[in-house]
């Protein structure tokens, strides 16, 4: 447990330390880019009043837009919660698995988060919309995450790809 | 016997609803960590840093003695800065309050112990925020004097960057962890019988 402690804090730490000194600007940036041309060409497929400008999504009617900045991109939940399931002591296949199915989960849910957010902007207060933005979803991804590491630490124990004298 | 399916539901409806009622307390909750942190901060720094914590709604403004420019510019302006909302900063709570409630049989002695730890943490995260407020303005003698006494300055001591950027990573990723893994591993270290059982059975 204790070594699982350590590896967890000391390798999202060094993931951190890259993105707060800039190492990974560029892969951000284009993270969030590439998440707001996603998100538009899904809103796009029923609400043809929608335009994209770089990472800026406007709604035509409403004039409501929104800026996908690199904070908006859940990188790093996605890292912490990468590092969770890739340091589970199992086999390495398990937690490449477990890491790249938390890696997609986390980038689609954000993506509903977007698209939701959007919507939401147009109709209801900055002080709701700041609330449910900084608040709310990241209680729900959070509950998301924590949610699936325990279905997934099941499914290891069952299948015993995992022990428990390894994680006690 | 409990199935996972049923404490994870159970924990989501307990985080909820502690969560709730968290949104309803934080505007008492941050002025009081205010009052903790500040007494903390003149502790840690020179007490003439000054730095004392005003709260502006739910913001967070941190007042301090120190100047931006030489005495003898005559442009001198004490350092007023932002530190911002950090009501995030105790999400723990529910979570840890959530997950730890919905197991079954759990004991309120080891409940209050975890939310003392966690609480701890969370004044800490607070403490060390403001401190790399003033920390900032020390790199690289972006600060040189202070007013100790009026009409008395002093001249302050400078920090490298690399420090500052070394703390900047550790306090970031003590806040993802305090509000985001410590409360899980929390509620599964005072109860890993329940947690093993539910893991180990389908």
């Amino acid at each position: 447990m204790i070594k699982f402690i350590l590896l967890y804090f000391t390798i999202t730490f060094f993931g951190l330390g890259l993105s707060i000194l800039g190492v990974t600007n560029g892969l951000e940036q284009q993270l969030s880019l590439s998440l707001a041309q996603l998100s538009g060409a899904i809103i796009h497929l029923f609400d043809n009043y929608i335009t994209l400008n770089q990472a800026v999504l406007r709604h035509g009617t409403s004039g409501f837009a929104l800026e996908i900045t690199t904070a908006c991109n859940a990188l790093n939940l996605s890292w912490f919660s990468i590092v969770a399931f890739g340091v589970i002591p199992t086999h390495w296949k398990m937690r490449v698995l477990g890491a790249f199915a938390i890696l997609f989960i986390v980038q689609t849910a954000n993506i509903a988060r977007i698209i939701t957010l959007f919507y939401l902007g147009e109709m209801i207060s900055t002080e709701t919309f700041t609330f449910i933005h900084e608040q709310l979803f990241v209680l729900v991804f959070h509950l998301l995450v924590i949610i699936l590491f325990f279905i997934w630490l099941q499914w290891l124990f069952l299948h015993k790809m995992l022990h428990y004298d390894d994680v006690k | 016997m409990m199935t996972l399916n049923n404490y994870l539901l159970k924990s989501t409806l307990w985080t909820v609803c502690f969560f709730v009622l968290w949104w309803n307390v934080t505007p008492i909750l941050m002025p009081f960590a205010a009052s903790i942190v500040s007494p903390m901060l003149n502790h840690s720094f020179n007490s003439h840093y000054g730095a004392q914590i005003e709260m502006d709604g739910s913001e967070w403004i941190l007042a301090t003695t120190l100047y931006l420019n030489r005495p003898q510019d005559g442009r001198l302006k004490a350092w007023y800065a932002k530190i911002g909302n950090l009501t995030q900063y105790t999400m723990g709570l529910p979570l840890l309050l959530g997950f730890f409630v919905a197991v079954k049989g759990f004991r309120y002695k080891h409940l209050l112990i975890a939310t003392f730890i966690l609480s701890g943490g969370i004044i800490f995260m607070m403490w060390t925020k403001a401190s790399l407020f003033i920390w900032y303005l020390l790199v690289d003698n972006s600060v040189e004097y202070i007013e100790t006494y009026p009409g008395y300055y002093q001249q302050v001591k400078s920090y490298p960057a690399e420090v500052y950027d070394f703390f900047v990573i550790i306090h970031a990723t003590l806040v993802y962890i305090f509000i985001f893994f410590l409360p899980i591993l929390l509620a599964y270290w005072f109860n890993r019988d329940f947690y093993h059982r539910l893991l180990t059975k389908k």
